[in-house]
């Protein structure tokens, strides 16, 4: 077999950019609008309990600062759904999600320690499943996949496992 | 002295029951401070105390002992097992692959029973570095080696203490050794006023947490303040003149600390580094396990040439040494360390890239301080005198605007064949080196005005912590997204 060893430059390189994302089902939407508007709720009564028992000066901040970081998290939620999704190619996985603050997260096959799958009684309750992927890293280096399908999720698991095992 | 089998259960030395009990009064101190500030308040029942203290010191004696007891452990296959526990028997299994960092440990109370502790570090573990609390040099030394083998031809055979220690120090070549006078030296360039400042908080932490009981001593001084502080500049200047030579001081404890009888050693496939004066602490670090290097200084040790070096392993979440520093590092020991573990000389790569951060960087720098510089004009304002807030505001701003644009320069990301380079800093200057196939993850972060300007912020995972280049132009950032993916995903030797 004829050796040979080409120049590659940046540009020829796999571009993350034009990798193929899956996006959520559409019923992630109304878990994560759900899980939001619970919390206003929740804030909403601390600041009424300020309202009533403590000042206005703090009350009239802390209102402003509820609808502003309300009306900031709503808009995140509705316009980052379609950004989410996550991409699988040959040699590793990756996760966007954002619009406000927008992230995209790659982790190689080669690097991942081990995978699994979570479904907490909100997940289960709309038939949705969370894959977390763990490298040597920590927090920040780790890509959690929320609002999947069981099935989805057990696939993915599945094939990661048998692909990073490759490289033990 | 024989080689332990350490296939076979082994217990820690017996002076550990020692250590165990040292440790155990320790906990137990810390546990009845709180009241033990009550009783101070209320002498009335110091018999309590006594009591109380009496039967602390036979409770921590027992447990030592079943402590002693029931801790050993043996290598089983590919594993290293321990078993501990007074009250609940716990097993761990440790994998040799797992393993990160195994270190020698010295209190006091090792040195003066002649044995030392080894602590097991594992990558990614959630809870803090295994201890094995008491062991002979020789044995820690040997099972050191043991644990960070790659293969069992690598297992040292030496079989006294001596004999392991001199080949060793055969094989390794002396990086920095610290005299007095060096440390000293360290001690007195070091950060006085982030150690004075750290130092200071922690003290007032601890005393607000018991400030119902102790405010009635300090009453008398709270009554004399308001007239301290109308003798306006000289009291102030007394006040900072003190607190910079508390912090002076303290730099000077920190350090002999740290690094007393200080020495980091070159081998052929490891760093060695051992010092320390209260805790003395023993590494030897495998070059592969390094995840990357950086090289710190400040304005001071930058006119002396002289830098420190910190060196990050792969770590646990809740472990804190990951981080081991060479302090005192000059132009000679940096070529040599850069040639050790890099391969590289300080002529610039043919083949390097520099990136520089977007301009909109010098931007963020003044104007997010600026924001702060205006809430601190306006307290000045209401509390002091408005002539003052201007006067001060003007020169925060033209300091601002100085150190933004200077910082700015010195950012500097060098992209050579098998290794990056990021510089910052003017007062401060840093340097980290690291190889990006030694990478965990990759991350590209942007809010939607960055996204409006093209730029964004580059985050590389490494097993040791992440390190994020601020502002790069986003089609850089996406080049160098792809190639440290590239990299990493073609890249088949060992990474940790």
């Amino acid at each position: 077999m004829k050796f040979t060893n080409n120049s590659l430059t940046l540009e020829e390189l796999p571009a993350i950019e034009t990798a193929t994302f899956h996006s959520h089902p559409s019923r992630y939407l109304g878990v994560m609008l759900m899980n939001l508007g619970i919390l206003l709720v929740l804030t909403f009564f601390v600041w009424l309990t300020f309202l009533v028992f403590g000042s206005l000066q703090i009350a009239i901040p802390m209102i402003a600062v509820w609808f502003i970081g309300g009306g900031l998290a709503f808009v995140e939620v509705i316009k980052g759904f379609d950004v989410r999704g996550y991409a699988l190619r040959t040699h590793d996985i990756s996760y966007r999600k954002g619009f406000l603050w927008f992230k995209i997260t790659t982790v190689p096959f080669n690097r991942i320690q081990h995978c699994e799958i979570v479904q907490g009684p909100v997940a289960k309750a709309f038939d949705l499943a969370t894959l977390s992927v763990y490298t040597a890293g920590g927090a920040a280096s780790d890509i959690r996949i929320g609002g999947l399908e069981p099935e989805t999720a057990k696939q993915l698991r599945e094939y990661i496992t048998k692909v990073s095992g490759q490289y033990e | 002295m024989s080689s332990p089998d350490f296939t076979k259960p082994q217990r820690q030395d017996i002076t550990g029951i020692a250590v165990y009990f040292v440790g155990n009064l320790w906990d137990l101190g810390r546990g009845i401070i709180y009241p033990l500030i009550v009783v101070l308040v209320q002498p009335a029942i110091w018999w309590l105390v006594i009591v109380a203290m009496v039967f602390g010191l036979i409770i921590a004696a027992i447990i030592a002992w079943l402590q002693y007891q029931r801790f050993y452990f043996y290598i089983s296959g590919n594993e290293m097992v321990i078993h501990k526990g007074v009250i609940v028997n716990e097993r761990t299994n440790i994998a040799f692959d797992r393993i990160q960092t195994v270190h020698l440990r010295q209190n006091f109370v090792h040195r003066l029973l002649g044995i030392t502790g080894l602590m097991i570090d594992t990558a990614g573990a959630q809870e803090k570095a295994i201890e094995i609390k008491a062991l002979k040099k020789h044995q820690a030394l040997q099972l050191q080696a043991v644990l960070q083998a790659s293969t069992p031809e690598d297992v040292v055979t030496a079989e006294s203490e001596s004999e392991a220690d001199k080949e060793a120090e055969d094989r390794s070549e002396v990086l920095v050794s610290l005299s007095m006078a060096q440390l000293l030296k360290v001690a007195f360039t070091d950060n006085h006023l982030r150690n004075g400042g750290v130092v200071v908080a922690a003290i007032f932490g601890f005393l607000m947490q018991y400030q119902p009981f102790i405010e009635d001593y300090f009453r008398p001084f709270m009554e004399w303040m308001p007239a301290i502080m109308q003798t306006g500049l000289v009291t102030v200047s007394m006040g900072v003149a003190v607190f910079l030579l508390m912090a002076v001081l303290i730099s000077l404890i920190i350090n002999f600390h740290r690094f007393y009888d200080f020495q980091a050693s070159l081998s052929r496939d490891q760093l060695q580094v051992k010092g320390g004066l209260f805790v003395r602490n023993e590494y030897s670090i495998p070059y592969h396990k390094i995840q990357f290097l950086e090289w710190r200084t400040n304005f001071i040790r930058k006119l002396m040439g002289m830098e420190s070096v910190h060196i990050f392993q792969a770590q646990s979440y809740e472990n804190e040494q990951s981080e081991i520093t060479i302090p005192a590092c000059f132009p000679a020991h940096t070529k040599r360390l850069k040639e050790s573990l890099f391969g590289i000389g300080e002529e610039q790569a043919e083949d390097a890239e520099t990136i520089n951060p977007d301009a909109y960087y010098q931007w963020y720098l003044t104007y997010l301080p600026g924001l702060a510089g205006i809430v601190g004009a306006a307290i000045l304002w209401w509390f002091w005198s408005p002539l003052y807030a201007v006067y001060a505001f003007f020169l925060y701003m033209v300091w601002v605007a100085i150190h933004a644009r200077q910082y700015v320069k010195s950012v500097q990301l060098e992209n050579r064949t098998g290794l990056m380079i990021y510089k910052r800093g003017w007062l401060f200057p840093k340097q980290t080196i690291f190889r990006p196939e030694r990478l965990q993850a990759v991350a590209l972060n942007q809010n939607i005005l960055q996204r409006r300007r093209s730029i964004g912020h580059l985050v590389f995972g490494t097993a040791a912590g992440d390190r994020v280049f601020w502002f790069l132009p986003i089609d850089k950032a996406r080049a160098l997204y792809n190639d440290a993916l590239y990299r990493v995903e073609t890249f088949r030797g060992r990474w940790i």
